[in-house]
């Protein structure tokens, strides 16, 4: 078994042609990395969008009043539901665990049918969930549901009362007055100015 | 000289007639450093309490990053997809190759009933070797050969949360055998599979199946659950319609406990036990037949099971720790092989931002694997018994050049195993997002494969067929001179959202292997084969993917997938090259694959999904370009219950997707994937 081995490598035409290419890149590469090393200063790393809309939806709460039968009573819980696919990958949950709103613990439900709509007192429609069946869409749009979507095109005529957009890389929000209104919610003057208002 | 030559490319030119390979392909301990998994829930504890702590005011100033959310795909600098668990449940797959399918620029090929072959950008076999594939950071792929038993990899379908898949290297933090791709499939946390779910079903070809799940809480911040799953599953045919007698059977359970007894600290514990029957035709070696073979109707048996621990801390809003430890012990006992092996792993990983626009981080890993394989007529092993150890550590850094606009990656993956001892694997990214939604990436990586046991090691005989009639056993063995494959691969790829309804995502690549594995007539004799690195080459293609949002209730995804292959021999002896290797590489991989799946909801629960794909013609077996079509309608009827009705492969009521390459199962033979049906009710509370 006297095979010999050949691991000379002959450069391949292509890879030839690479070489010098190769090295201008990592020399470049080298000085970008020497160039950015040299600013040192404190960064924060960012959270991700939908953290920061679950913190938004957290707070939502706590502007909102909600007429009084939407509880059962002070201790019942407040209840958020999230249609569909969960966008937060739990940190919803997360960011809610041992967090009270006027007394009431918070609870996540996940709503994949209409008849889980009941009940709750925050529904999040995600821009997957948008497309959910029809009649879940008909179901989260009814009285005493604050209902938040995210980046949608014809927010106005929605019947949908807060919309998410991005703005420069921050999380912005609309609220559709009329909606709320109908929906027998009280939104808090405190929010409606820091609403971007809804284009008609 | 002519004349073995003439005999050699006789052999190597026909398909593996008789034979029972094994070879192959690599090994690798890899130390998987990153666990993208835990990214969502992990990073991030801190940066919750801290949101959760801000009135609206501070809110409204908060910079968002894309990572972890839906749109951190768009900005990878990588050509990556995500399948997500309504992607998997849609699709009606049963099993992770057939969920892979929904990826594009994958290829993924049913040989038989218990067998896949999957791949991306080219090298597809059942022993593929260059893909790097794990399960919620533990490694699937066998150090054996470098591939990964598709059949022995399974979990509950309803308890993954998503599959990450990246097409080309990600060595640089994967390590070794993350050549042309890494899989991760990841489960969902604990605490996201609260209660009951029982599911079950039947139909001709996934003849019944049956699962259930558990999930409930240890105290105020543990969660847990437990599962079972069993199935059977029906034979594929051969050509003449009749069965190929391959059934399997299998069962499997387990568990998973997360806890965050603070918020800074996620344990998990998790663990999962599997038994499969087998039924499998395979053609042993036989010196005292004319053939040289004989057909033998095989019980498999494969059984393993696995443990894994894993502790995630939070030490600020930009630096966190993750230490797994898992272990994890797999036995297979066939005709043609028969295999006990152990692996203990151990990783740690950290990053921590440095500086404004420095984010660093680095790891370091162990692996040991310890075999123990019996010797048969067909394979031995020189020894028998093996251990073998992997210590690797990785650095990298992305470097914010312009914020939101330009990001460059830098790293590399420095690594020692006891084949080929140190290697090294940099690369280089750059991610520019000019505008929003509109996001362009380029990338210069190298990756190796090192050896496999197999490789280095193995004595393998098998009969081929020469001449019409006549026979000749072949040797092939595995020799310590075997050194690693190659590979530096150059990518650029574009992602754009045109319109609100319509997103785009194009990558293409130009990769340059040298020294692929070949075989070597031992002293010009063409029956004493031996492993060896003469093989080079380029490959390169492109693969497009778009998501339609036609209509609220409709979507549309089509994709398209593009190779060509241009592998060549270099010449170890004057006159002798092993260009039938070449053209095995070359004729497993089909240059044209297309797709288009659409996914509509309609009112009362209802939704139906359809899948076809084309996938060209594979030269190595002679099998024709096919369509497929695979459909499903489920009725959602209220929040317990859920009937669906699911049918694959509607078009033929037969087709070949892949053949035997090494392994000599089925003698050979190629067999075919019949037209199947099934109905599954599935029950939650």
């Amino acid at each position: 078994m006297n095979h010999t081995k050949q691991l000379d490598r002959r450069p391949l035409p292509t890879a030839a042609s690479f070489t010098n290419w190769r090295r201008g890149c990592v020399l470049l590469l080298a000085l970008l990395w020497l160039a950015s090393v040299g600013q040192l200063r404190a960064q924060e790393d960012k959270p991700s969008e939908y953290q920061v809309k679950a913190a938004f939806l957290y707070n939502f709460g706590k502007f909102v009043i909600w007429p009084t039968n939407a509880f059962a009573d002070a201790y019942a819980p407040l209840v958020i539901g999230v249609v569909g696919e969960d966008p937060f990958h739990g940190d919803l949950k997360r960011l809610v665990a041992h967090k009270k709103i006027d007394g009431h613990m918070v609870i996540i439900r996940t709503i994949t049918s209409a008849d889980q709509v009941k009940g709750c007192h925050i529904i999040f429609l995600s821009s997957a969930a948008q497309s959910s069946p029809s009649d879940l869409l008909a179901a989260v749009r009814q009285p005493g549901i604050l209902t938040v979507t995210e980046n949608l095109e014809h927010f106005t005529n929605s019947n949908l009362i807060i919309n998410f957009v991005r703005l420069d890389n921050r999380i912005r929000f609309e609220i559709n007055v009329p909606t709320a209104d109908k929906a027998g919610l009280k939104i808090s003057s405190r929010l409606l100015p820091l609403s971007k208002p809804a284009e008609k | 000289m002519n004349k073995t030559l003439g005999l050699r490319n006789f052999f190597r030119g026909r398909k593996w007639k008789f034979g029972t390979s094994w070879l192959l392909p690599v090994l690798m301990l890899v130390g998987t450093p990153v666990l993208a998994e835990d990214a969502s829930n992990t990073s991030t504890n801190t940066d919750l309490t801290n949101l959760a702590n801000m009135d609206i005011d501070q809110l409204m100033e908060v910079k968002v990053s894309i990572l972890g959310s839906a749109q951190s795909v768009s900005q990878t600098p990588a050509a990556v997809s995500v399948v997500t668990q309504d992607d998997i449940q849609r699709s009606g797959a049963r099993n992770i190759p057939e969920a892979l399918r929904l990826v594009p620029g994958m290829d993924v090929a049913q040989v038989d009933a218990n067998q896949w072959a999957v791949s991306a950008r080219g090298f597809n076999d059942v022993f593929a070797n260059k893909l790097l594939v794990m399960q919620d950071g533990r490694s699937l792929y066998t150090p054996l050969f470098s591939g990964v038993f598709w059949n022995e990899q399974d979990t509950m379908m309803e308890d993954i949360d998503r599959i990450e898949v990246v097409r080309g290297p990600g060595a640089t933090v994967w390590g070794a055998n993350a050549m042309n791709g890494v899989i991760n499939i990841i489960s969902k946390n604990a605490a996201d599979t609260q209660g009951l779910l029982a599911s079950g079903g039947g139909g001709n070809f996934d003849r019944a199946f049956g699962e259930a799940r558990y999930g409930g809480m240890l105290g105020t911040n543990t969660f847990y659950r437990v599962y079972g799953a069993y199935s059977d599953n029906g034979a594929t045919q051969l050509t003449d319609g009749s069965s190929a007698n391959n059934p399997w059977q299998s069962f499997r359970s387990g568990f998973r406990i997360d806890s965050t007894p603070t918020e800074d600290n996620l344990f998990t514990l998790q663990g999962d036990g599997y038994v499969e029957n087998i039924h499998q035709v395979f053609g042993v070696f036989d010196p005292a037949s004319p053939t040289f073979t004989t057909s033998v109707q095989n019980l498999e048996t494969a059984d393993g099971a696995n443990i894994l621990g894993r502790w995630t801390r939070t030490l600020s809003d930009t630096a966190n720790f993750k230490l797994q430890a898992y272990y994890d012990y797999t036995a297979l006992d066939a005709a043609v092989i028969d295999e006990q092996r152990h692996t203990f792993d151990l990783d740690f990983h950290n990053e921590f931002a440095l500086g404004e626009r420095n984010h660093l981080s680095w790891g370091l890993g162990y692996r040991v694997t310890a075999d123990q394989e019996k010797n048969n007529p067909t394979l031995t092993f020189n020894p028998t018994s093996e251990t073998l150890n992997l210590y690797s550590t990785f650095l990298q850094d992305e470097i914010t050049l312009v914020p939101d606009c330009l990001t460059l990656t830098l790293g590399s993956k420095f690594e020692h195993n006891d084949y080929t001892g140190f290697e090294f694997e940099p690369s280089a990214r750059l991610l520019w997002t000019p505008v929003v939604h509109q996001t362009f990436w380029g990338s210069v990586s190298r990756a190796v494969r090192t050896p496999s046991r197999a490789e280095e090691t193995f004595d393998l005989m098998q009969s081929e067929q020469y001449a019409p009639g006549h026979y000749a056993p072949v040797n092939i063995i595995g020799t310590n001179s075997y050194g690693s494959e190659d590979l530096i691969a150059y990518e650029v790829g574009y992602r754009t959202e045109p319109f609100d309804k319509l997103s785009l995502d194009i990558a293409a690549y130009f990769n340059n292997y040298d020294h692929l594995r070949s075989e070597q007539a031992i002293d010009g004799n063409p029956t004493q084969l031996a492993i060896a690195n003469d093989l080079y080459g380029n490959t390169y293609g492109t693969e497009i993917s778009a998501t339609w949002r036609v209509l609220a209730w409709w979507r549309l995804q089509p994709s398209y997938t593009f190779l060509k292959m241009d592998l060549h021999a270099r010449p170890y002896a004057p006159g002798l090259a092993d260009n039938a290797s070449v053209a095995q590489l070359e004729g497993t991989s089909p240059e044209n694959q297309f797709s288009i799946r659409s996914s509509m909801d309609f009112s009362h629960g209802l939704s139906f999904d359809t899948s076809l794909r084309y996938v060209d013609y594979l030269s190595y077996f002679a099998i024709n370009s096919y369509f497929e079509l695979d459909a499903r309608l489920a009725w959602q009827i209220n929040k317990h219950w859920e009937v669906a009705l699911v049918g694959q492969n509607l078009l033929h009521d037969a087709h070949a997707e892949f053949g035997p390459t090494y392994l000599g199962t089925q003698n050979g033979n190629i067999t075919e994937i019949p037209r199947s049906v099934y109905a599954r009710v599935t029950w939650r509370f």
